[in-house]
């Protein structure tokens, strides 16, 4: 059984099973864009729905509601990729955790010699036997905006420069973000709750779902451009809550925030007796972390993007033999071009030097 | 004159000469198009900015200033990667053949813009739900995200049509087109998630809701899933050069469907969209 697991755990940790999982999450999510969604509102607007179905699709219609086609997005088989994706993106960051963290916090002087011979940029010359060669190298490499470490042996002295080491957590940084953002839809599913009111002139109602606050429609403006046309629609209302009333304006990209509510304008119909407004109170407690997960995406992307990693290994021999050796992330475009030039500029420094 | 129409001519003088060099390679070729180029932003940014001045808001609330956006944003990122890989960008015929392309797709964006009716192209005030600093960053983030895969899409077609074949002037220095397409991807990867970022705190805004499985916001998310499914298949064996290539310009494909195809699939099968590009 552990046997099983571990396997398990191996095959959705790996990069091609994730590609796998996208690929087809981009196929359900375009088959499901095909067909009107119920979005779950009253039940008389379901039954006007469920007709406004068998009109469009006929025969069609009770087939494809048991296949889900209009509950696409919430139905077992999209959800249950969805859970599939979290726990591959979940388990592909625990796998890589350690050995990110190593590379980015504890890096060796020396790397194995091997790997000095067979780097993507190399450059080796002798230099004259100098005691402030190894000054030079690390001189270079900083100026060039690397940090430098090195180590003496037996063998010579070994430099090794990074440049951007931290940027390889910023793809820890996006996976975690990315089940942040999982977290939160699963949040606002689970908690968040959303009420429709439709107030009269004067008339007043509870938010529901528990809340003590209720909300009164005190009036409803049109904003008008000077060509007369609507620039934006507003609502006066009045918020109760059992200490206290106040009053508050909503607009369109203007929601009235209350405790734990927040308060939407969503249209208005002309009365006799005035104009009633449309309401939606919403209580999400998911929005907040799809937020913060979208920032630290963005901050993840960002940092990979744009500070791609670079190391530089120098190994230098007690004869003046000096050994290059340059890595760098793929989106390092030029490295190879900063590479040349900085082996160009330690070999013309070692040639004139004394 | 037009300055939105000198831009649009301006483009296409640039992608001629891009093609001569494509057929008798020139150094003079590798210059001309690009300094024709930037003419051409410099009208369509001076067009836009005018168009903005003149509507009293950015241009960037329906489908014609989208458009126009999208293909400025595809001749920038161009240019931008002109200057920024001076030193290891491709030269000659390849350079040629990667601008011909890019700007033949920054033309197709444009061709759409001014085959738009009279009425979308006419300005109007502004309506209550697009008065939001968000529909902006939403909108002029997604145009540059757009951009970028525009972009690496050009890069990538004539690595596409030269298969497996070396290019025919690699030059010891200059970076492979390969590692230019991935590195475009990853650039406009960032821009993509934060519109689709700002467009969710936009819809909070709006509507109260931060995602609603609009038909928009499926493809925005299909886009960018899309992309994320290229920057994981570059670490895969078998998945970099030509097949990440073809990836890359479906993506475009993609890209295009999402902007300009999703009107006709809604009317098509009679979906309802909050969304009015």
């Amino acid at each position: 059984m552990t046997d099983v697991v571990r396997r398990a755990w191996r095959w959705l940790a790996r990069t091609d099973v994730a590609a796998l999982l996208l690929a087809l999450a981009i196929v359900l999510m375009a088959a499901g864009s095909l067909f009107p969604q119920w979005t779950g509102a009253a039940v008389a607007d379901k039954t006007r729905w469920e007709a406004l179905i068998r009109d469009r699709y006929g025969g069609l219609a009770g087939l494809l509601t048991t296949l889900d086609a209009f509950r696409f997005f919430q139905s077992p088989l999209f959800v249950g990729l969805l859970v599939v994706l979290a726990l591959a993106t979940l388990l592909c960051a625990l796998n890589r955790w350690p050995a990110l963290w190593r590379g980015a916090w504890r890096r060796p002087e020396r790397p194995p010699d091997a790997l000095l011979d067979s780097a993507p940029h190399i450059a080796c010359f002798t230099a004259p036997p100098s005691a402030d060669l190894p000054d030079r190298v690390r001189r270079c490499l900083r100026d060039r905006g690397f940090r430098v470490i090195s180590e003496s042996s037996g063998n010579g002295v070994y430099l090794r420069g990074d440049r951007n080491s931290l940027a390889r957590m910023a793809s820890l940084v996006d996976h975690l973000a990315v089940l942040l953002l999982f977290v939160s839809a699963v949040t606002s599913a689970a908690l968040g709750w959303r009420t429709e009111l439709t107030l009269a002139p004067g008339q007043a109602a509870l938010v529901g779902h528990g809340s003590p606050l209720s909300v009164r429609n005190d009036g409803f403006t049109i904003l008008r451009y000077p060509d007369g046309s609507p620039a934006n629609y507003e609502a006066q209302l009045g918020v109760a809550d059992p200490t206290r009333t106040i009053s508050g304006r909503v607009a369109v990209n203007r929601p009235l925030a209350l405790p734990g509510v927040h308060v939407y304008l969503l249209g208005y119909q002309p009365t006799a007796a005035g104009d009633a407004v449309t309401l939606l109170a919403v209580h999400d407690p998911g929005y907040g972390l799809v937020i913060a997960g979208g920032l630290l995406l963005l901050l993840g992307l960002s940092v990979a993007v744009g500070f791609p990693h670079c190391s530089v290994h120098a190994r230098i021999a007690a004869d003046g033999a000096l050994r290059l050796a340059g890595f760098a992330d793929r989106g390092a475009i030029g490295f190879g071009h900063e590479f040349a030039g900085l082996a160009a500029e330690l070999h013309k420094a070692s040639v004139s030097s004394p | 004159m037009n300055l939105l129409l000198i831009g649009y001519l301006l483009l296409w003088t640039a992608l001629a000469v891009n093609f001569a060099g494509v057929f008798r390679p020139a150094r003079w070729l590798d210059l001309v198009p690009v300094i024709v180029a930037t003419a051409a932003w410099a009208a369509l940014t001076v067009g836009l900015v005018a168009r903005g001045l003149s509507a009293g808001h950015w241009p960037l609330t329906n489908r014609y200033e989208f458009a126009l956006c999208f293909a400025w944003a595809i001749l920038g990122i161009y240019l931008l990667q002109k200057v920024r890989w001076r030193g290891v960008n491709a030269v000659g015929q390849l350079a040629s053949a990667e601008g011909a392309a890019i700007l033949a797709l920054a033309l197709l964006v444009a061709n759409y813009a001014l085959t738009r009716p009279a009425d979308e192209r006419a300005i109007y005030p502004l309506l209550p739900a697009l008065r939001s600093v968000w529909l902006q960053i939403h909108v002029l983030s997604a145009a540059i995200g757009y951009g970028a895969c525009g972009v690496a899409a050009g890069l990538a077609l004539p690595r596409v049509l030269r298969g497996s074949k070396p290019a025919a002037d690699a030059e010891p220095g200059i970076e492979s087109a390969d590692r230019r397409i991935e590195r475009t991807v990853a650039w406009g990867f960032p821009w993509l998630t934060l519109s689709i970022l700002t467009g969710a705190v936009w819809a909070q805004e709006a509507w109260g809701r931060y995602w609603g499985w609009d038909p928009k916001e499926s493809w925005a998310l299909i886009t960018w899933l899309w992309y994320l499914l290229v920057l994981h298949l570059r670490s895969v064996r078998g998945w970099r050069g030509i097949r990440l290539a073809v990836l890359v310009v479906v993506g475009f494909v993609v890209v295009l469907f999402a902007f300009a195809g999703l009107p006709w699939l809604i009317r098509t099968v009679r979906l309802t969209s909050l969304h009015g590009f």
